[in-house]
């Protein structure tokens, strides 16, 4: 399991277009990926459950990755959160 | 009491989406927002509205309402998740122009009124006004069909889903 911490930078929050490319983006990876903001915790393959998050500027986020493929998954997603959010 | 908020006697049927809104339908392929045109969040259709209400395509649930007002997110009592998002970029207007009528976790049915949106204003503030309504958890269901013509909110089918892999 690898966990890594992500402010979210973005001024408009993890919306819908970001949400979307988060899920397609964890979707490529078997590893299970979770996005944990203060008593929220959402999976980061489920657009209705990355939405419920309502993430916005500011917010420090807290991702888990867990399986087989966690350390190329977790890789790429700190730098996908870098990118768009 | 509450009736005046329902457009129509609507009742939602399995398998079935409702327009949530009066307008002209389209593939959401022709969505002018490349995150739905690509289908990068489900296939459906987009509209473009004739009015400013939004009524509830389904019997369900509603499951997330973003803090702006321009998207929401229903689930079917046959399990369906459906994203509703109105206008394009219009997470930028922070709110303004749109009123909520529901809250997360709200029991809804079909024709009930979800939302209105100020169509005028978004346009005035450089917005496209076009309603995304998206089936979101493809891994589960496919979207069969899509109406392409003019609906009415409530009443017209805007699409049909059915389990991904059933033989149609």
């Amino acid at each position: 399991m690898i966990e890594f911490e992500y402010t979210i930078t973005d001024k408009l929050g993890i919306h819908a277009r970001p949400a979307g490319l988060l899920v397609r983006e964890a979707s490529k990876y078997n590893s299970d990926i979770s996005l944990k903001i203060g008593e929220k915790t959402a999976d980061a393959k489920k657009i209705f459950s990355v939405m419920g998050l309502a993430a916005k500027q500011g917010d420090r986020t807290q991702i888990t990755v867990s399986g087989e493929d966690e350390s190329t998954a977790s890789e790429a997603l700190q730098s996908f959160f870098g990118v768009n959010l | 009491m509450l009736n005046f908020l329902r457009r129509k006697k609507a009742t939602g049927q399995p398998g079935v989406v409702l327009s949530p809104q009066d307008g002209e339908i389209f593939s959401i392929t022709e969505m002018p927002d490349p995150i739905f045109a690509e289908k990068i969040l489900g296939d459906g259709v987009c509209i473009l509205p004739a009015n400013n209400y939004i009524y509830s395509p389904v019997d369900g649930c509603v499951d997330n309402v973003a803090g702006t007002g321009h998207a929401m997110g229903i689930i079917s009592e046959d399990g369906a998740e459906i994203m509703i998002h109105i206008g394009v970029d219009t997470v930028e207007l922070k709110g303004q122009g749109f009123k909520v009528n529901v809250k997360q976790g709200q029991k809804i049915k079909a024709g009930d009124l979800l939302c209105e949106v100020d169509v005028n204003f978004i346009k005035s503030k450089g917005y496209k006004p076009h309603t995304a309504v998206v089936l979101t958890n493809g891994g589960a269901f496919s979207v069969v069909g899509i109406s392409t013509q003019k609906v009415k909110a409530g009443k017209d089918v805007a699409f049909r889903f059915a389990p991904t892999g059933a033989t149609s």
